[in-house]
């Protein structure tokens, strides 16, 4: 197997050998296909290592030990405390076993934009070494290119996208909303994630007026179909359920 | 899962997953028994059978563990909260194969990340070649492989590091487990490519 194809997924290569190994994936046939079998190698690998996970764990679930203890007569009072605890216990349950929505935004962060695909601004360079750095987490050097890229173009949207998302990872929230809020406002965009990581920066920051303002950005993501509106609607019914 | 049985918290789950050894797969099982309730909750929420949400929990707790081992999980959010996060889009996920019955398109998380990395001229080459693999053919490969490689490669698959390799497998160093580990992959490549030239 060729090397450099672990290194690439691995993100280990330097960027003009990370330039050099995506071209001559395009023209040297034998690297392409050795790079696909590993992919493909891989995800069956992972197919069959779930299901042999999954059946150890419902085997596990099986061990239930049904202990065999001697039969006591209670006192009837006994039972009514016992039910006020099981209904205390099942009050305390069903409150804390979703998790609100402040808590789903942290997930979302955690999933979603801890790492960016460098493919995110297409073919300009230091954009995608402005997601380079941000997935490196240094924010400040993402940040510098990030400004310098929206001087040079002030209609560039992946660049206030990724600005507004530093932003965020640096919980600097009032530049994040402003980040987001004028992308949001765009209108020349094929998908726009403005408003939905509007909210999610105000979720984030999370003073008393701002779960409105989120609640009032989530459901016009909804109502107008943009992008984030399956995890809007999620975050909804958990503002609406708690 | 046993009820009186000490369940660590989530820090010493994730502490224990992340160190590795012969501890990890303990961690791992009491991170999948800890948070088993949320397949009800799927049940609830989603519509889907018992088996299909047994198995998006499942596939979410394996997820879970990768970006673990990874570091791409870095403790922003609750492990709990992560978890359900992912479960529930996994359900979904599960929900619209379901439906719209695109099971035969359906792209798994990891590699959509993976493809996500090359560039869209590259990918589309990529992800040609991988149509016309032969899926049966590489699981029946797999399965003849010899037990050592078979072994390695699934610790690999499942996310353990090749120092972790080493150990678990007793190969003299990381860097003769990571050349092992190659030469299997280069073995099942040759058999793959064998088999797909009788056919």
């Amino acid at each position: 197997m060729n090397d450099r194809i672990e290194q690439y997924f691995n993100e280990e290569l330097q960027p003009p050998e990370r330039e050099q190994f995506e071209l001559e994936l395009l023209h040297n046939s034998q690297l392409a296909e050795e790079l696909a079998f590993y992919l493909q190698t891989k995800q069956v690998i992972r197919e069959q290592v779930l299901a042999e996970r999954h059946a150890e764990w419902q085997k596990m679930d099986l061990k239930v030990p049904h202990s065999v203890a001697p039969v006591r007569q209670l006192q009837p009072w006994y039972y009514a405390v016992a039910a006020v605890v099981l209904l205390a216990m099942a009050w305390i349950w069903l409150s804390l076993s979703d998790p609100n929505v402040r808590e789903l935004s942290d997930a979302y962060i955690e999933e979603n934009l801890t790492t960016l695909s460098v493919q995110m601004g297409g073919e300009a360079d230091s954009l995608q070494s402005a997601i380079q750095y941000y997935n490196e987490s240094q924010f400040a050097a993402a940040q510098t290119m990030g400004r310098e890229l929206l001087q040079r173009n002030s209609n560039n949207a992946e660049a206030l996208k990724l600005l507004g998302l530093i932003a965020i990872r640096q919980q600097n929230y009032p530049q994040a909303i402003a980040h987001f809020h004028q992308l949001g406002e765009r209108r020349d965009l094929y998908t726009n994630p403005g408003k939905f990581y509007e909210a999610l920066a105000y979720l984030q920051r999370n003073q008393p007026p701002d779960k409105e303002a989120a609640r009032k950005l989530l459901q016009v993501v909804v109502t107008e179909n943009l992008e984030g509106k399956p995890d809007a609607e999620k975050w909804l019914e958990a503002m609406d359920e708690k | 899962m046993n009820i009186f049985t000490k369940v660590p918290q989530d820090s010493s789950i994730i502490e224990g997953i992340r160190t590795g050894g012969p501890q990890r797969r303990s961690y791992e099982n009491h991170l999948y028994g800890k948070y088993t309730y949320l397949i009800r909750d799927g049940l609830r929420k989603h519509r889907l059978s018992e088996d299909d949400c047994s198995m998006a929990y499942s596939d979410a707790v394996l997820t879970v563990i990768e970006h673990l081992t990874s570091g791409r999980f870095e403790g922003r959010s609750e492990l709990k909260t992560y978890l359900h996060q992912i479960f529930s889009n996994k359900c979904v996920d599960l929900l619209r194969r379901n439906t719209t019955k695109k099971a035969q398109v359906h792209q798994p998380e990891q590699l959509t990340d993976a493809l996500n990395l090359l560039p869209d001229e590259a990918r589309s080459v990529i992800q040609q070649l991988m149509q016309q693999q032969d899926m049966d053919l590489l699981r029946h490969r797999l399965s003849e492989l010899g037990d050592k490689c078979r072994r390695i490669l699934w610790a690999w698959g499942e996310g353990y590091k090749d120092e972790e390799i080493a150990v678990q497998l007793d190969y003299q160093s990381a860097a003769v487990a990571k050349t092992s580990r190659r030469r299997c992959l280069d073995k099942l490549r040759e058999l793959y490519h064998t088999g797909r030239n009788k056919q």
